[in-house]
């Protein structure tokens, strides 16, 4: 590894943390609050960063594993430094909280150790929302898209955003890797100031809208009602399920459509199983609430129960995590539904967390594949995804993601349930909560409760399991093996 | 600027490297699937799997309002059908490699007709180079500006030459000799030198001067070779077809050795004058039989990079005062230059990149102070430009000392109309110079953008 060049990344995300953080910081000047949560961890970042770039290293020299190792540490080091202003504000004293809640945020995961939110002064309930923003398009191509380009190193760049953005391949939609991380962070704030304004046109004010549509925009779920979203009128929540959905497209899409490319952006295969599915959810979980309404229930009822099961349904595909009810009261069916939907995610390319649906499509299709070759062991077969051939590297791939997934998902399961000794169904929901970036579960850890019972190591294996969900495991596992660290420079 | 590259050969990827590390958009497009891959991995650039030539392939690379379109794959006639479809669909430019000599006769038809701007024959560029360094043998590696009246020259510092722990500044007190150092290479660093850098022995030395003064300064600083009148060639290629015939026009004696009967007999019947032996170019016992050591000159040709190098060396060690080879595979040229220094190495792809490096550069400013030359040096980890003053240009009218000059950047001679100034502090940049600059940073447009 080549640490100077690893050290100067460290330096350039902690600076870059130091300048988000006046965010918040202008909130809190705003409303009158202490100022101390921000102040000491800017000045902090601040110093640490400008020591690690005061000397540009000399050898340049740029490993793709070198970007894979700079991804994941800089994530583990922006929760540390992310959770400063909880722990300093006095509102989450105990480290192992605010840690959890930071990465939380960062991770886009939106599960939370807090039960009264509402308490949290207001500049930090803003960090919480916005650390959500920041993690959903991720702070790598946040700093490759501002990075004067004489200071770039050529493609290991593309390293950093394969590690970074979610999916089993990475498109650059233009040829320069950082107009591609500019094209997708001018997309995202477009949509993040769309869903601003429309929030701002229902009953919220400037404050509630800025922070829903920056938890909405990263998929996170972090609200700033105790309730999440059910106190807010039907139009708000409509507008909040329907942009939920939109951030779980892929972003492709969009920039096909924005460049006039209508054609090319409504065959993306994924799109249509990525709506297939939620129309398929959405009609059954209505269907079930309206019988578990009972036998007397209205064409009003009807129009709620369609409501519920909407919002539900894109807030946990596009693993975001709001709620508008405890749906831990639904019937089983809706639970099943809720979970498959947990894991599967929503598309590649976009800031949502899950298995996504495009390596879901990709493993389908290769099954397909192998029984049909048990049948006719002679026939020629291609796997085809929108459209084209794919290459058998990327089945390999996607296959042993998967199986890396689940078995992680497993072993941190049964830790976490032997360590804590809860129930199987909040164990096994808690932590395909937490690796699938959606935030509430079922049982005690469901839309109404929280994660503040587990012990200190569930929260941290917790905590591993939302960073190795969020950067898709493989820049996390790196890091675990004793190679990574030699230094070849 | 817009870029397309069809073809990611051993051209291709080298100048896709070159390109996107410029930070222009690049595209490649390859029929082999692990190539654009390979591309998309290796350099910031988007690849596209298919044929260059097809239409829907131009057109999914963006090939409408694309500044450039580079065609160097193997073959000439996908090359120039890609061009001619590239620039029927709206592409700026457009360049073609094209090789085989059936087509060199019709340049002019195929830029004026069929729409190819820049036609670049690789062994064409690659013999040329290499009769340079067979003029001048005490160079390993000579670069020519302002229409041959300027040279740069690479030369490599031995123990017992007077440039051996000579200090730069002393060096025109010392030697009188009119001469500029602009690039130094040490081991695996490039220096571009102040007046305090101390030359040592093994240093690769690069510098300009006069190019009727070159004789002269290779006598001062103790590189006095006599002159070539024997060539000794191995390997019968389309390069040292040309560099026979270069040869031979300038009156020089050639001997060539090519393997394969029929296409010894070809070249025999091409080449008015050489002698041309059919055998195993790299069997000693022929080399001794057609007297290799009694040659001035021994050129290393054949498709085996390995086998140039060891011919070079075997050749050195007969006593054949200058040795040249061809080496395809760059990184090769940086393990091999230590143990065989004096020996000039010529990179196809180096050259030939070059060239379509100066071309673009040349349009990517239109208006200031336009790039005439360009040259990669030293494994292309230094550059030397030629630059013709335009009007407007910052520099002009001003002494050198007077302004601040970026670092790594050397104005290494001024050519004003038949006059070559070697610069010092007190030369004034005028209106019109050709102006050379060396520089290892960041890749130049323009003149002005030597100015810190």
């Amino acid at each position: 590894m080549n640490y100077r060049m690893v050290f100067l990344f460290i330096g350039r995300i902690l600076v870059t943390l130091a300048a988000l953080m006046l965010v918040p910081l202008t909130c809190a000047i705003i409303y009158g609050e202490a100022l101390a949560p921000y102040l000491i961890p800017i000045a902090i970042c601040l110093a640490i960063g400008l020591i690690f770039n005061i000397k540009a290293p000399k050898d340049r020299r740029f490993l793709p594993r070198d970007g894979f190792v700079c991804v994941g540490i800089s994530w583990i080091v922006m929760s540390l430094f992310g959770c400063l202003p909880y722990i300093i504000s006095g509102a989450i004293p105990s480290f192992v909280d605010a840690f959890f809640e930071s990465v939380s945020g960062f991770s886009t995961t939106g599960a939370s150790i807090l039960s009264d939110v509402e308490a949290l002064p207001r500049g930090l309930k803003l960090w919480r929302c916005f650390t959500q923003w920041i993690g959903g398009m991720g702070v790598l191509v946040f700093m490759m898209a501002i990075m004067p380009s004489a200071d770039k190193g050529g493609a290991s760049f593309t390293h950093l955003m394969k590690a970074e953005v979610p999916g089993p391949t990475v498109d650059k939609v233009v040829p320069r890797v950082a107009d591609t991380a500019r094209i997708m962070y001018g997309i995202y704030i477009l949509l993040t100031a769309l869903e601003f304004l429309f929030l701002l046109a229902g009953e919220m004010n400037i404050y509630e809208a800025l922070c829903h549509s920056a938890s909405t925009a990263g998929t996170g779920g972090f609200g700033i009602m105790n309730d999440s979203i059910a106190s807010y009128s039907t139009y708000s929540q409509y507008v909040i399920a329907i942009f939920m959905l939109l951030f779980g497209t892929n972003f492709n899409v969009f920039f096909l459509i924005l460049t006039g490319r209508f054609l090319r952006a409504i065959k993306c295969e994924e799109l249509w199983w990525y709506l297939g599915i939620v129309a398929a959810s959405v009609t059954v979980i209505t269907l079930s609430v309206f019988r578990f309404f009972g036998a007397g229930a209205t064409l009003l009822q009807g129009e709620e129960a369609f409501r519920l099961a909407l919002f539900q349904v894109a807030s946990i595909i596009s693993t975001t995590g709001f709620s508008t009810t405890d749906y831990s009261i639904w019937p089983i069916l809706t639970h099943v539904v809720i979970i498959t939907l947990t894991f599967s995610g929503a598309c590649a390319g976009c800031t949502a967390g899950g298995i996504k649906i495009s390596r879901l499509l990709l493993l389908a299709k290769n099954g397909r594949r192998e029984i049909r070759y048990i049948l006719h062991p002679r026939a020629v077969m291609s796997v085809k995804l929108e459209g084209k051939k794919v290459d058998h590297e990327v089945i390999r791939g996607t296959t042993s993601f998967i199986i890396t997934y689940a078995s992680l998902f497993l072993a941190s399961t049964f830790l976490v349930t032997a360590l804590d000794g809860c129930d199987l169904v909040t164990g096994f929901t808690s932590v395909a909560t937490c690796l699938n970036n959606v935030g509430p579960g079922l049982g005690e850890v469901g839309p109404a409760g929280n994660f503040g019972g587990f012990t200190a190591i569930s929260k941290l294996l917790l905590c591993l399991d939302m960073l190795l969900g969020r950067l898709e495991i493989f820049p996390i596992l790196i890091l675990f093996s004793p190679s990574t660290w030699k230094r070849y420079i | 600027m817009k870029i397309i590259i069809v073809g990611y050969g051993k051209v291709g990827s080298h100048l896709a490297k070159l390109l996107s590390f410029e930070d222009h958009q690049v595209t490649v497009i390859d029929v082999n699937r692990s190539s654009v891959e390979e591309a998309v991995d290796e350099y910031d650039v988007i690849g596209i799997n298919g044929n260059g030539a097809s239409f829907p392939i131009q057109e999914e690379a963006g090939v409408d309002g694309c500044d450039m379109f580079i065609a160097v794959t193997g073959n000439d006639e996908l090359n120039i059908m890609s061009c001619m479809v590239a620039d029927r669909s709206g592409a700026k430019r457009t360049i073609a490699r094209v090789r085989n000599t059936d087509y060199s006769g019709q340049l002019l038809f195929l830029q004026n007709k069929l729409g190819v701007d820049l036609i670049i024959n690789p062994e064409f560029e690659t013999a040329m180079e290499l009769s340079r360094v067979i003029e001048f043998p005490a160079a390993t590696k000579l670069e020519t500006f302002a229409r041959g009246r300027v040279e740069l020259a690479e030369v490599t510092v031995t123990e017992d030459s007077p440039l051996n722990g000579l200090m730069l500044k002393d060096l025109r007190k010392k030697l009188d000799v009119a001469m500029l150092i602009c690039a130094v290479q040490r081991q695996d660093e490039v220096f571009i030198p102040l007046g305090s850098f101390i030359l040592r022995a093994g240093d690769k030395v690069h510098f300009t001067a006069d190019r009727l003064q070159l004789a002269g300064i290779f006598k001062a600083i103790g590189l006095r070779k006599k002159k070539i009148k024997t060539v000794f060639i191995v390997g019968g290629s389309r390069t040292a077809y040309y560099l026979a015939q270069y040869l031979l026009k300038t009156g020089k004696k050639v001997k060539l050795v090519e393997r394969d009967p029929q296409r010894a007999a070809l070249i025999e019947d091409a080449l008015d004058g050489a002698s041309v032996i059919c055998g195993d170019g790299t069997d000693p016992d022929l080399l001794f039989e057609e007297g290799i050591s009694s040659f001035d000159a021994c050129v290393a040709l054949t498709q085996i990079d390995e086998e140039n190098i060891i011919l070079s060396m075997y050749a050195a060690g007969q006593g054949v005062q200058k040795t040249a080879c061809k080496i395809n595979r760059d990184p090769l040229v940086g393990m091999m230059n230590a143990t065989l220094s004096d020996c000039s190495v010529v990179c196809p792809k180096t050259t030939t990149a070059g060239i379509i490096l100066r071309y673009i550069r040349a349009i990517d400013n239109a208006h200031g102070s336009s790039v005439r030359t360009l040259y990669k040096i030293l494994d292309s980890k230094a550059e030397a430009l030629e630059f013709i003053v335009a009007d407007e240009c910052p520099l002009a009218g001003k002494a050198l000392k007077e302004l601040k000059l970026k670092r790594n950047v050397i104005v290494a001679c001024v050519s004003r109309h038949k006059e070559v100034i070697i610069p010092d502090g007190n030369t004034v940049i005028k209106d019109g110079d050709s102006v050379i600059v060396i520089t290892s940073g960041t890749p130049l447009t323009d003149l002005s953008e030597i100015l810190e």
